[in-house]
């Protein structure tokens, strides 16, 4: 009996733990800027500034971006009891789009100066919350009706966001942070960015792992986790505002990155053939990481000296899992 | 010890409003109980008052002697178990999963529990399948072994035995039974199944948010009672000691 669970969880960790380490071996040496492997061993200055304040802080976030997105995906699905839902999706990353970019006007218009460290992520998190109310609001009429809402909110704060970008770009011409915003990138990315993003996904992803087997319960029904001495509505409220701060935390120091949320935890289902919490959040973590690995790879090699937004690369095999899982959806 | 497992007396329960008027019931313990009823009658938010997942409006309701408004949602694994007809769920969880999903009054069920229960229920042999993939009688079976393994003294069951084919609706019906015999707990079961109400200690009548009948079953499964309930002209007949229904209508000749 032992044997037969712990079995595909051992081999889902002897696949990728070595992916992951691979993607970040590869993180190290590929960017605009190869670095050769003899700097390893013997690294002048120029390699060692590349290594130690570019490439270790991107790998970083990548790693931590993954997980955020992957367990907030993960756990939507479950408090929506929707396959569909994740961050993207259900108009949560384009409100935390906002929110960020209203925080980077505010930080223009009134230099406001370092204490927009802060007020980027908050005014991020206060978006994802709006934009998630609304959807769950107006989405209440069954599963596709949630995600019909998130598109309609997803393009709704779009065209906001193309408005207030048109009119940033007019006030300042030279403003690169929009284009990071826009497009999902973890380049420019410093260890501050990182102590920060490390600092709000820590306590809640420790939360989330404490709590999987309640998320369970909330996959089964409302009664029956209420008789299980979980109040359904009141954790429910709780993870929406917690998807939301991991959903902040991501979107407004690497912009949008979509479908990770999506894909990676029905990647994790799949290999380890079950859906409890308790196993499925962790491996996403370590399966979303090993994922933004890879795209960040991607988007970096495709063009040699340019890096392309992570998005496309995540939406690319991200929409065909998408449409899998609508096919699957209608024999429900 | 009360000897009531559940009280409520002039209880008035729903959601927004009361749907259940001013009711005055006891359940005894151990018992296996029936509450039966057309739809809509409020048989499920009687059970839904239980796990306070329905609101009292006024009244009292009492679960082993405890008010109900005392017992915080997170005690309620101490008192009560709970069981759905169906459970809705697009993501795969095992058998194994649901049963171990789940507290008592210390805890989460560990593995060795959950599969004991599934043992004593007969079906450890499906505890590594998708739940979504079972038929319809396993599903109920596993549903009534999650709720079992809590080890709580009062089971709630929701149509316990709806949408089940013969020989399954008499597995749930036995099964049920024998859980009371052994374990000495209390379930109380709704549905529309007067099998399972002949073969219960305690029925409950509900029509229209309000008791109609409330006894043992050789006093409510009667003529008189069943046609008032259901509105429809039914006949009780006994054959060998066993009750049996029909349905005086328009296209049998008698």
């Amino acid at each position: 009996m032992i044997a037969t669970v712990s079995n595909p969880i051992v081999k889902f960790l002897w696949l990728f733990i070595p992916l992951l380490s691979i993607g970040i071996i590869l993180n190290i040496f590929i960017g605009e800027v190869i670095v050769p492997l003899g700097a390893l061993l013997d690294p002048t200055q120029a390699y060692r500034v590349i290594i130690m304040d570019i490439r270790l802080p991107e790998i970083l976030a990548c790693i931590v971006v993954g997980t955020d997105l992957a367990v907030a995906g993960a756990v939507m699905q479950a408090v929506f009891r929707n396959p569909l839902a994740e961050p993207y999706i259900t108009g949560t990353a384009s409100g935390a789009l906002l929110g960020a970019l209203l925080g980077l006007l505010i930080n223009v218009l009134f230099k406001v100066g370092s204490p927009s460290i802060i007020l980027m992520p908050l005014l991020s998190f206060l978006g994802a919350m709006l934009a998630t109310i609304v959807v769950v609001a107006f989405g209440r009429g069954g599963w596709l009706s949630l995600i019909l809402a998130g598109i309609a909110i997803s393009i709704m704060f779009s065209s906001i966001v193309m408005i207030l970008d048109t009119y940033l770009l007019t006030i300042i011409p030279t403003l690169p942070a929009i284009v990071y915003l826009l497009f999902g990138t973890v380049s420019g990315i410093n260890w501050g960015d990182d102590i920060t993003m490390i600092s709000v996904s820590l306590p809640v992803l420790t939360y989330i792992m404490v709590s999987a087997r309640e998320v369970n319960l909330l996959m089964i029904s409302d009664e029956v986790a209420q008789a299980s001495g979980t109040n359904p509505k009141a954790f429910r409220n709780l993870l929406i505002v917690l998807t939301g701060l991991l959903t902040a935390v991501s979107v407004s120091f690497t912009g949008i990155i979509g479908f990770i949320g999506l894909v990676t935890p029905h990647l994790t289902r799949l290999s380890i053939s079950s859906s409890d919490n308790s196993r499925v959040i962790p491996l996403s973590m370590i399966s979303g990481s090993t994922i933004m690995l890879y795209a960040n790879v991607v988007s970096k090699v495709l063009i040699t000296g340019t890096v392309m937004p992570i998005t496309a690369i995540t939406s690319l095999f991200g929409v065909p899992v998408l449409l899998f899982l609508l096919r699957g959806g209608r024999n429900e | 010890m009360s000897s009531y497992i559940v009280r409520f007396v002039n209880a008035r329960i729903g959601y927004n409003e009361p749907i259940i008027k001013e009711i005055t019931l006891n359940i005894p313990r151990p018992s296996l109980t029936t509450i039966l009823g057309p739809n809509g009658s409020g048989k499920t938010t009687l059970l839904r008052a239980i796990i306070k997942y329905a609101r009292i409006f006024g009244g009292y309701a009492y679960i082993d002697g405890k008010s109900i408004d005392e017992i915080p949602i997170r005690d309620l694994p101490k008192y009560v178990s709970y069981s759905p007809a169906e459970i809705y769920s697009q993501m795969s969880l095992t058998v194994l999963d649901i049963v171990t999903s789940s507290r008592n009054g210390e805890g989460w069920i560990n593995k060795d529990d959950a599969v004991a229960v599934l043992k004593y229920l007969g079906i450890n042999n499906i505890a590594s399948k998708r739940f979504d993939e079972l038929s319809t009688g396993q599903k109920r079976l596993v549903l009534i072994a999650r709720a079992l393994a809590s080890k709580a003294s009062l089971l709630l069951l929701d149509e316990p035995t709806s949408n089940l084919d013969l020989s399954n609706k008499y597995r749930v019906i036995l099964t049920l039974r024998r859980i009371v015999n052994d374990k000495g707990i209390t379930v109380i079961a709704t549905g529309h199944d007067i099998d399972l109400a002949l073969i219960s200690d305690w029925v409950i009548a509900i029509r229209n948010g309000d008791i109609m009948a409330m006894g043992v079953p050789g006093d409510i499964i009667n003529s008189k009672i069943l046609s008032e309930l259901y509105d429809i002209d039914v006949e009780v007949l006994e054959i060998n000691g066993h009750r049996l229904i029909y349905v005086h209508n328009e296209f049998m000749n008698d």
